[in-house]
C-alpha cells in the first residue's frame, strides 16, 4: 500500500500537539498493538500500546504547560527523525523556596518507526542528568545506613532524611507522579531500614508495653498488631509506633524518629518490670501498593491470604526468617517485611525486586502525596509542638480506662478540660515550596497554628496539608497559609482527604 | 561533504582518536554539543582541545551508527558510543543520537545525544546515584 511520503510526519507533529494538549485521547490510535516506546527517562523500553498509553497518562499527571518545539524532520515513508526542545513544568515537585518553578526542560533527538500508519518504535535520545535530582546530599559517617544501602544506590537514591539516626532514603529518580502511580496502581518498595523495634522481652513484656503506650493491651494476642501513640509525663506525643507482638513473650514498639529504646530502657531499669528492652537487629522493608500480595504469595513460605489488617505472622522469604506485618504507611494495600537478621538482607532486597519484575515494582520512599491524601502522618507531624493525642486527632487511641501508664494523669486533665488545639486538612491554594519549616496559619492577622505538613495531592489536582489550630477557630473562616512565596488562602476540610 | 560523508568522517575519526582531524571537519565557527563532555565546545580550536582531551582519558572510543536520514543541510542518525577509559578500564556503552547541520561540506554543529546520567569519564568510579 502506498501512503503519502508526508504520514509520518504529520503523525510526529500530531503527537507532539497531543502531548501538549496532555491528552492521550488520538494517540492511542497512532501506536501499534505491539509497539515499543524507548525513552532514556524510562528504566526498561515499554512495550505494548496499552502500557504506552498508560505510561503516558503518567507523565501528563506530572507535567504541565507542556511547549514542544521542532527544528528539524526528516520524514520518510517508513520512518521519521526530528530535533527539537521539550519545555515543561513538573506537576508535584514544589518549586524552589525563591520562587523558581521546577521544570522539565531539554533538547531531543527522536525517531519513529513505522508498521504501515502506526507508530512500530518511538525511541528518544537526551540528556537527563540535568533533569533528575541532584545525585544526593552530603553524608556523614555518624549517621547509621540501613542494611539495603547497596540496593537503594543501585536504585538511584538522590536524598535522604536521618531518621533514628539513619539514613532514610526519600528521594529516587523517579518523578513524584511516576512514584505515585506505582504505589497507586502496581506495587513499590520501600527501604524502612531506618525504622528502629524498640524490642521489649521476658514475662512482664505486654505489662511494660502497657505503661509505655496509650492503648489498652488486655486483649493482645500474639499475631496481633496496633498503632499506639507514646507519651510524656506531660501527655504529650513523643511518638506514634506500631506494637506488635510477634512472639509470645516479645513486643515490637516499630518507631518513627524518637530515641524510644532509650526511654523504655531507662523505665525498664525503675526495676518494676520483668523484662529487658533493646534494638534488635530488625531492619524493615514496607512492601506496598495494590499488588503487593500477590508479589510476595510468590516468595512466602507460609500463606498470607489470610492475614488481617494490623496482624503479624512468623515466616521465611528466601531462606530469611522474617515477620510479615499487614501495616505500613501508604494507606493502602502493603506489608512490612521485618528479617530477624540483617545477614541475608540484599538477598531479601533481591529477591522481592526479582519477583516484583512481573508487577514493573518500583524501589520508591514513603510517598507523601499519597501519605497526606490519606492523613497518614508520622512521629515528624507531633516532634517539637508539645502536641497531645486529642490535638492530633488520636483520642480514639488513649484509653484512659486501662492501668496506669505514663501521661495520664496529664491526659486525663486535658480530656476533661478539653484540647486547646486541633488537627485539620486544609485545601491551600496555589502551588506550594517546599516545606522546610512549619508554616504559620493566619485568622483575620491572628497566627492561630501551623501547617506541619503540605504537597501536591495527584488525586485532587490541587494542594493540601495537614495544620494544627486553635479550637476555637471557626472551621467555615478563610485562613491564610504563611509560607516563602506569600499568604495563600486555605480552606479548613476534613482528613482524609481521599477516603477509601 | 554531504552530512552522510561528515557522519562517516565523524566516525572514523572519533574512533581513531584523531581530534585534529575531526576538528578540520568542523566550520570555524562551528559547535560540538557532547553531554559527556561537560560542556559545549565552540569554535575549531576549542573542539581540538576538548576531544584530545576526553581522548586522553581513554583507551579506546568508538562511535557507530545503525542509521541516518538526509534532508538539506541537517542530518540525524541513530548509533550507539562505546568507550574503555584509562582509568578504571571499565567501558562505557551507551545509544547514541547524532544531528549534523553542515554547509559548504563543513559541520556547523554537530550534536551527540546521549544519557549521561551517573555517568562521568573523568571520574574512576560508578556516580553514587545511578541506577
Amino acid at each position: 500500500m502506498n501512503y503519502p511520503i508526508c504520514h509520518t510526519q504529520r503523525t510526529l507533529e500530531d503527537f507532539c500537539r497531543l502531548f501538549e494538549k496532555r491528552t492521550t485521547l488520538g494517540m492511542e490510535g497512532m501506536f501499534a498493538e505491539d509497539a515499543i516506546y524507548e525513552l532514556p527517562l524510562h528504566d526498561h523500553a515499554i512495550i505494548g500500546r496499552h502500557n504506552i498509553i498508560a505510561d503516558l497518562t503518567t507523565t501528563f499527571k506530572g507535567l504541565q504547560n507542556i511547549r514542544i518545539s521542532i527544528d528539524a524532520i526528516v520524514a520518510e515513508t517508513d520512518s521519521a527523525c526530528a530535533e527539537g526542545t521539550f519545555y515543561a513544568e513538573n506537576v508535584g515537585i514544589p518549586p524552589l523556596v525563591d520562587g523558581r518553578p521546577s521544570r522539565l526542560d531539554f533538547r531531543f533527538v527522536l525517531f519513529l518507526d513505522f508498521e504501515g500508519e502506526k507508530i512500530k518504535r518511538y525511541t528518544e535520545y537526551f540528556d537527563t542528568r540535568p533533569l533528575r535530582p541532584l545525585e544526593r546530599t552530603r553524608l556523614y559517617p555518624i549517621t547509621r545506613r540501613s542494611p539495603y544501602w547497596p540496593g537503594t544506590v543501585a536504585a538511584g537514591v538522590a536524598e535522604f532524611m536521618i531518621y533514628n539516626h539513619t539514613f532514610f532514603p526519600l528521594v529516587y529518580k523517579h518523578s513524584p507522579a511516576e512514584e505515585y502511580d506505582a504505589l497507586t496502581q502496581r506495587v513499590t518498595l520501600w527501604d524502612v531500614g531506618c525504622e528502629r523495634q524498640t524490642e521489649i522481652r521476658g514475662r512482664d513484656a505486654v505489662k511494660l508495653a502497657e505503661y509505655l503506650t496509650t492503648r489498652d493491651l488486655s486483649r493482645l494476642k500474639t499475631g496481633d498488631c496496633k498503632y499506639t501513640l507514646c507519651c510524656d509525663p506531660e501527655g504529650q506525643i513523643i511518638c506514634d509506633p506500631v506494637l506488635l507482638k510477634p512472639f509470645d513473650d516479645v513486643i515490637w514498639l516499630s518507631h518513627g524518629d524518637a530515641d524510644l529504646t532509650l526511654w523504655a530502657r531507662g523505665i525498664a531499669m525503675s526495676g518494676r518490670f520483668e523484662a529487658e528492652v533493646r534494638e534488635p537487629d530488625v531492619a524493615p522493608l514496607q512492601v506496598q501498593g495494590p499488588q503487593s500480595r500477590a508479589l510476595l504469595k510468590k516468595i512466602v513460605a507460609k500463606p498470607i491470604d489470610s492475614l488481617g489488617f494490623y496482624k503479624c505472622m512468623p515466616n521465611a522469604i528466601g531462606g530469611a526468617d522474617v515477620i510479615v506485618s499487614r501495616t505500613g504507611w501508604s494507606g493502602g494495600l502493603g506489608f512490612e517485611i521485618f528479617p530477624l537478621s540483617s545477614a541475608k538482607a540484599m538477598d531479601l532486597w533481591d529477591l522481592i525486586l526479582e519477583a516484583g519484575r512481573e508487577f514493573n515494582i518500583m524501589v520508591i520512599g514513603p510517598n507523601i502525596n499519597r501519605a497526606v491524601e490519606k492523613g497518614v502522618t508520622d512521629t515528624a507531624y507531633y516532634s517539637n509542638s508539645g502536641m497531645n493525642p486529642y490535638e492530633a486527632g488520636h483520642g480514639r487511641l488513649v484509653d484512659l480506662d486501662k492501668g496506669d501508664f505514663i501521661g495520664r494523669t496529664a491526659l486525663e486533665r486535658i480530656h476533661a478540660e478539653g484540647p486547646r488545639r486541633k488537627t485539620v486538612g486544609l485545601f491551600i491554594e496555589g502551588t506550594l515550596p517546599l516545606l522546610e519549616w512549619y508554616w504559620p496559619v493566619e485568622n483575620n492577622g491572628r497566627i492561630v497554628g501551623e501547617v506541619r505538613w503540605a504537597t501536591h495531592s495527584f488525586a485532587l489536582d490541587r494542594s493540601i496539608g495537614i495544620a494544627i489550630i486553635d479550637a476555637a477557630v471557626d472551621p467555615t473562616s478563610v485562613l491564610r497559609v504563611d509560607h516563602p512565596h506569600g499568604k495563600a488562602a486555605a480552606s479548613v476540610t476534613s482528613i482524609p482527604f481521599v477516603p477509601n | 561533504m554531504e552530512g552522510n560523508d561528515l557522519l562517516q568522517r565523524l566516525c572514523e575519526d572519533f574512533t581513531a582518536k584523531n581530534a585534529a582531524a575531526l576538528a578540520a571537519s568542523f566550520h570555524p565557527c562551528a559547535v560540538f554539543e557532547f553531554p559527556l563532555a561537560g560542556q559545549r565546545l565552540v569554535g575549531r580550536r576549542e573542539i581540538e582541545n576538548g576531544l584530545r582531551r576526553m581522548f586522553d582519558a581513554h583507551q579506546s572510543v568508538r562511535i557507530t551508527t545503525l542509521r541516518s536520514k538526509s534532508t538539506g543541510q541537517t542530518t540525524i542518525a541513530q548509533g550507539r558510543l562505546a568507550a574503555r577509559r584509562v582509568l578504571p578500564k571499565d567501558d562505557l556503552d551507551l545509544p547514541l543520537g547524532i544531528v549534523i547541520e553542515s554547509e559548504a561540506g563543513a559541520a556547523l554543529r554537530i550534536s551527540l545525544y546521549c544519557d549521561a546520567y551517573g555517568k562521568r569519564p573523568w571520574l574512576d568510579g560508578a556516580v553514587f546515584a545511578a541506577g
